[in-house]
């Protein structure tokens, strides 16, 4: 469920088109701020509604944007599998899902409508309903996916910021190598695009301020960025055992063959230049998948168009590549759907997989003038064929929290 | 590798006391931490009762400047976090910095602080609001903190799930001692009375409306009716035993 169009095929064109989902902000009238720039997906209210009632949920009640999001993509992602309810044990299959803010748009929404448009501090408890609560606490979507695809295994929300899609994977990850679950629907969900977000963000100058040329907007590595352009989304997976899922014919995209995250315990939203705690998060995951650093194909990166965010992740390429950096491949998709925050990390996944499956990497887009200091081959706007058979993707987030994961062709399908 | 995961410290700041000590001598003496929220009385709210942390002063534990930029529930993990690794007789230091992370979970993030700033932002015109919300109202807040304070780099997670996240954190820290790290800062942490959160769990209809702050929360009596919303945390320090071993275990 990306921004510029929904379902795997329409996220996989967008990006070998190079195209751009960046606009105006159409969901809130963001004229009162200073970035009014986001990535909106097209989500479909009717796609919306039936959710909601598959999920056994009263027709009264609503389930916030993110929740939507998630759940939508979880129940494709089972049918893609082709797994049905019947086919595993319900108490061995979890649900592991990332989001950095959960539920923020109806937790707003409530606030204003009980505190009087926020001139009450003392809220008007009489005034809310059932759902609210559901909003307070983000696993809510956990609970709600689970009970959609009728999963009762280990479940939980891994809120590690901007690299929750990576970290929340990763945990389905371990779900299944420590054997408490044979099957783990695992991805990640964002709906940041709210007020309250899009003030959080102008406070610290972090989003860009190009609200008169919101298609080029995102504009990782380039020289002339001017910050992050926010957007929204969710990819959510079957995670399976490899046995278990040659067993069942299943179609598989892709191994995941090392993941780990480290944290630079240096600053809530500053990043040192050196790039060591990313490097060494990248080393972990190309030790556990047992690859030298020349085996990476290509490599998905943060690249959320902020100047030290674009350095800082090009030292640790560096650092971690060597020479081999300046030979890989290295791109962006924030460039063209924006940085969806938690949810990122799983939707650049999803393009990892579908760059694994096509043999073809998607571009950086927006790449006129490189910045001089990052000096990677960051394929500028023009997609290209590539032979991958291994893939790094990384992600840097608020907190500190950087993340590797390495994912590779299923064995036998090497070129 | 050992698989032994041990538990070598601990932090406790609840509305029984602002020490383990303090915590437990209240728990066995039965002695109540819940007490009445005039504010809520005020209000009108149903429920007034609530288990707040008494004479918390954050300051105790923590620089000015990060109690500036940060909400009463990260102020509350930073100093059980604090109390943990001085109950372990841990310096971070002694450990590699890559092999000791933070795990932490809670239901919800940064309630007071950030219903500050959505007040802000929706009661003026000019739609600037603190710098600080990004990095204190989002459900990493706690984690991220932990870390920086300590000079924790390893495999560092949040779980967000609700009631069981406490013991989904430490369930997940002794999978990351299984696999490299030697030590993790771990535990659950809330502060979910601020009047914004409070109403979250009003609409639940299953917080208690008795008067009596004695008799009013009724787990397994025939008279139980509802819940009574509390704050606080408890933070630890869990330990590869071969790791513990090395690092000054022998000494005990």
């Amino acid at each position: 469920m990306a921004p510029g169009g929904t379902g795997v095929k329409n996220f996989w064109d967008l990006l070998m088109a190079g195209q751009s989902a960046t606009r105006t902000i159409s969901l809130f009238d963001a004229s009162p701020f200073r970035s009014r720039i986001a990535a909106e997906v097209q989500l479909d209210p009717d796609a919306a509604e039936s959710i909601g009632r598959a999920s056994g949920r009263p027709a009264d009640r609503e389930m916030d944007r993110m929740t939507q999001l998630a759940v939508i993509s979880g129940t494709e992602a089972m049918a893609d599998s082709g797994l049905e309810q019947g086919d595993f044990v319900p108490e061995r299959a979890g649900v592991v899902l990332g989001s950095a803010v959960g539920c923020t748009i109806s937790l707003e929404n409530v606030y204003v409508q009980v505190s009087s448009t926020g001139q009450n501090w003392l809220v008007d408890e009489a005034a809310v309903d059932g759902d609210l609560y559901s909003y307070l606490v983000p696993s809510s979507a956990v609970r709600d996916l689970a009970w959609s695809v009728g999963a009762e295994g280990p479940a939980t929300m891994i809120s590690t910021g901007c690299t929750a899609g990576i970290d929340a994977v990763s945990q389905g990850c371990q779900l299944i190598s420590e054997d408490r679950a044979d099957v783990v629907i695992a991805g990640a969900a964002e709906a940041p695009i709210s007020p309250i977000t899009v003030a959080s963000f102008d406070a610290i100058r972090a989003t860009t301020d190009a609200n008169d040329d919101p298609g080029h907007a995102s504009r990782p590595f380039d020289l002339n960025r001017k910050g992050f352009v926010l957007g929204e989304g969710a990819a959510v997976f079957v995670i399976e055992k490899e046995e278990a899922a040659r067993r069942r014919g299943a179609h598989i995209y892709c191994e995941i063959a090392g993941t780990a995250g480290r944290a630079n315990a240096f600053h809530m939203t500053g990043l040192r230049r050196d790039g060591a705690e990313m490097s060494q998060a990248i080393d972990e995951a190309l030790r556990q998948a047992q690859l030298a650093p020349d085996r990476v194909d290509y490599v998905s990166a943060h690249g959320s168009g902020t100047v030290q965010n674009d350095r800082h992740e090009t030292s640790a390429l560096k650092r971690s590549l060597g020479h081999w950096a300046y030979q890989t491949p290295v791109s962006s998709i924030k460039s063209m759907i924006g940085h969806s925050l938690g949810a990122i990390g799983a939707i650049e996944i999803a393009a990892c997989a579908l760059t694994l499956e096509n043999q073809a990497v998607p571009p950086t887009a927006n790449l006129q003038t490189p910045d001089p200091e990052c000096d990677l081959d960051y394929v500028p706007n023009v997609a290209r064929d590539h032979r991958v058979d291994t893939v790094l993707t990384v992600g840097s987030g608020f907190g500190g929290f950087q993340s590797a994961m390495v994912l590779t062709k299923p064995r036998g399908t090497h070129q | 590798m050992s698989a032994r995961t041990l538990l070598t410290g601990m932090g406790v700041i609840a509305p029984t006391g602002t020490s383990a000590e303090q915590h437990w001598a209240a728990t066995v003496a039965g002695q109540t931490g819940i007490s009445e929220c005039s504010e809520y009385r005020t209000a009108g709210y149903q429920s007034t009762l609530r288990g707040k942390v008494p004479d918390f002063v954050p300051q105790n534990w923590l620089p000015p400047r990060l109690v500036a930029q940060t909400d009463r529930w990260t102020q509350l993990g930073l100093a059980a976090a604090t109390d943990a690794l001085e109950d372990a007789a841990l310096l971070p230091a002694q450990v590699p910095p890559y092999e000791i992370g933070v795990i932490t979970g809670s239901s919800s993030g940064g309630n007071e602080f950030g219903q500050h700033e959505i007040q802000r932002l929706w009661s003026s015109d000019d739609g600037h609001i603190s710098a600080y919300q990004s990095i204190a109202w989002f459900y990493a807040a706690t984690t991220g903190q932990v870390s920086i304070r300590f000079g924790a780099k390893g495999a560092s997670s949040v779980l967000v799930s609700e009631q069981a996240a406490g013991l989904d954190a430490l369930g997940q820290s002794r999978s990351a001692l299984r696999t490299g790290m030697r030590a993790v800062l771990s535990g659950g942490v809330e502060a979910p009375l601020s009047p914004f959160a409070h109403a979250c769990q009003q609409a639940t209809g299953l917080l208690s409306t008795a008067q009596d702050p004695c008799g009013c929360y009724r787990p397994f009596d025939a008279a139980a009716a509802g819940y009574v919303p509390g704050e606080g945390g408890a933070m630890f320090v869990v330990e590869r035993e071969d790791s513990w071993l090395e690092r000054d275990g022998r000494r005990r």
